[in-house]
């Protein structure tokens, strides 16, 4: 593939032919990642009709070659978090300022971060050379204003934090929690996709048929439990924000720790962007912790004080931003 | 069929059909499109050729492997 080919294209999928990871690219010329999460930006893209006829495809085993004739930015930062504790709403105000591109939750990082769950003989090795390949290819500039990149991954990203620092050694990062009882509050009112039993091999090394014997609420707190307790053992305390931190620590902590310098047009941008519902922008922000604590039930503090209580407590010790 | 994956590998040896392409966003304006630019370079297939690759690729950005 002659890589001016692929001008204004992105992967937005990884897929598995035939045992080979291959690539397929959409276009997006100056489509800008401005919607909650990736991948609603990728379903907007796939609109036009020549990105579902048309897709270029291409093994991910090139991705590199490709990308060393038209190098992205380079990472300013990296946000991890535990899930329903406002990463969201950070990503959203981020990628309201021109001069930053915002990956948030794309689905070919985590294709490439757990290849070796498709196929056990991909080294840690390749899963480096091919995330550092996977997110230079994603951080291609489209409107020319772009020189930061914010990459926030999938909560379950934590318990490869190890490979991802070798990928992308002195970036920095920040974890984002929320006071447990809030967080299993959420995961009791809306499922989410990292909670299906089909991910129980790798978050919990349970097969889905045990996990699916387990309580909903405490497969939820034993999920979260193994994420902060792996964040917590990587010392990731000095790095932790909590939820009641935002959202003044955007501006405050997580912009200049990035290296992100802000005007006062950027500033009046970031406010008006945490004025809103992040995952429903027409909609405004209300805080809700309140109504969650309301809503927890003993069983549910009863969960939260067993497996979340004590990861929790050292993550948030001093040191951390907690607001 | 083959010929229309024929002219799918010439969208990607050639800039300025991709981009030909790529200006026309509406639906049914860029079926006729590709069936008249496959026609220029010797391609012979129908609308309905197209039709099965825009829905084929919209059910393929749903799967992550092959079977």
């Amino acid at each position: 593939m002659n890589p001016e080919l692929l001008d204004g294209f992105v992967p937005m999928r990884v897929w598995w032919d035939a045992g080979t990871p291959t690539v397929d690219w959409c276009r997006l010329d100056d489509l800008r990642f401005t919607d909650p999460f990736f991948e609603g930006t990728i379903r907007r893209a796939l609109q036009h009709p020549f990105n579902l006829a048309f897709r270029p495809q291409t093994p991910l085993a090139e991705l590199a070659a490709l990308g060393a004739q038209r190098p992205g930015l380079a990472p300013s930062g990296f946000v991890f978090h535990l899930s329903r504790c406002g990463s969201t709403l950070v990503t959203q105000a981020f990628a309201e300022l021109p001069q930053v591109l915002v990956l948030s939750e794309a689905a070919p990082i985590d294709a490439v971060l757990r290849a070796h769950e498709r196929d056990p003989r991909i080294t840690d090795e390749q899963r480096i050379a091919w995330l550092r390949a996977m997110i230079d290819a994603l951080a291609q500039r489209r409107t020319g204003t772009e020189r930061h990149l914010i990459v926030k991954f999938d909560a379950w990203h934590a318990l490869q934090l190890d490979l991802i620092e070798r990928a992308f050694p002195g970036v920095p990062w920040v974890f984002l929690v929320r006071d447990p009882v809030e967080i299993l509050v959420s995961h009791r009112r809306a499922v989410s996709w990292m909670m299906a039993a089909l991910n129980a091999p790798s978050l919990l090394a349970f097969t889905p048929a045990e996990a699916m014997r387990l309580p909903r609420d405490e497969y939820h707190a034993r999920v979260l439990a193994r994420i902060a307790s792996a964040m917590a053992a990587h010392g990731g305390a000095e790095r932790t924000i909590d939820y009641r931190a935002l959202p003044a620590a955007i501006w405050e902590t997580l912009a200049p720790r990035f290296g992100i310098t802000l005007s006062a047009a950027d500033r009046e941008r970031l406010h008006a962007a945490v004025g809103r519902d992040a995952k429903q922008p027409t909609r405004a922000f209300v805080a809700d912790a309140a109504a969650k604590q309301d809503e927890a039930d003993a069983e549910l503090r009863e969960l939260a004080a067993r497996w979340l209580a004590e990861p929790y407590a050292r993550l948030t010790a001093a040191g951390s931003s907690t607001g | 069929m083959a010929d229309f994956a024929r002219f799918r590998a010439l969208v990607f040896t050639d800039v300025a059909l991709r981009d030909a392409l790529w200006a026309q966003r509406e639906r049914y304006a860029f079926v006729a499109l590709a069936v008249r630019l496959g026609a220029e370079r010797g391609c012979s297939f129908e609308a309905t050729d197209v039709e099965a690759a825009l829905a084929q690729g919209l059910l393929a950005s749903l799967v992550t492997s092959s079977a």
